[in-house]
């Protein structure tokens, strides 16, 4: 009797809070892997997990925000044992705070509310997205799409705060040349470029 | 004779320091201009909004798909019962 009444709530619970948090969290999710398939699995382990960890959760409180953790700390936990070695901070890290002269800040050079720029890049950003370093990678989907904070970020990856500028600062410019660079290559032509 | 990872590091962002200064007031030098960089990146950053906006709206935004929840509510329905 306990144990269906459990599952009881588990579903009043899913179905009032949890479902409403799906399109959120599938959208997350393609942000995240850049993959349809994988954003299913993403959002399905995620639930898994939440309704596994339920006892941890404090019903009617933000289920979107909770279940966004569960997500992220799936995802990074995974995303890393594919992509990657533990996380470490490394000598280019720590000089990375400072940005070199020579970097051009790309992403500040360009106008993008062009909308023929728009048109001709808004396929390509995921494809570019994918090419990026993981370490990049990772703290552009936290920062700009997640919309943590940089204390956040840094918390979750387990990195410097001062890395997580710099990561963000290079990871935007890699990205900016390499939308740049596809804009040009399909006709665009642009005197601020 | 100062380390010589850290020379590199300071020649590197740009910072050099007198062979004969004290360690610790290397180090306390090596905060203080990492700290004072970091106004100077968060500017950098800054100009860069426009793109970061411009990445938010790019990405697809689409709803879960019908066969995606069903398949969420079945599993939760299975977990449910092998408790």
């Amino acid at each position: 009797m306990v144990l269906m009444a459990t599952n009881d709530v588990k579903q009043q619970v899913f179905e009032r809070e949890f479902l409403p948090a799906l399109d959120i969290l599938y959208r997350d999710a393609l942000h995240l892997t850049n993959d349809e398939v994988m954003a299913e699995d993403l959002v399905h382990d995620t639930l898994e997990l939440a309704i596994k960890s339920f006892d941890s959760y404090r019903q009617g409180t933000n289920a979107k925000a909770w279940l966004r953790t569960i997500m992220r700390n799936r995802f990074i936990n995974d995303y890393r044992k594919r992509k990657r070695q533990p996380n470490r901070v490394d000598y280019d890290d720590v000089v990375g705070t400072i940005p070199q002269k020579e970097t051009e800040n790309i992403p500040a050079m360009i106008d993008w509310n062009d909308e023929t720029l728009r048109a001709i890049v808004g396929d390509e950003v995921s494809a570019a997205m994918e090419r990026l370093h993981p370490k990049y990678y990772e703290v552009i989907v936290l920062y700009d799409f997640q919309e943590l904070k940089y204390e956040e970020v840094a918390a979750e990856l387990n990195i410097p705060i001062g890395t997580v500028r710099s990561r963000l600062y290079r990871g935007r410019i890699a990205l900016a040349k390499e939308l740049k660079d596809y804009a040009e290559a399909n006709g665009y032509n642009n005197n601020r470029i | 004779m100062r380390d010589q990872n850290f020379q590199e590091l300071l020649g590197t962002a740009g910072y050099s320091i007198p062979e004969e200064t004290p360690a610790n007031v290397s180090e306390s030098l090596y905060t203080s201009t990492i700290g004072a960089s970091k106004s100077y990146m968060e500017e950098e950053l800054e100009k860069q909004v426009a793109f970061s906006q411009f990445l938010k709206h790019s990405l697809p935004n689409r709803k879960a798909p019908a066969q995606l929840i069903q398949s969420i509510q079945d599993r939760i329905k299975l977990i449910g019962s092998e408790e």
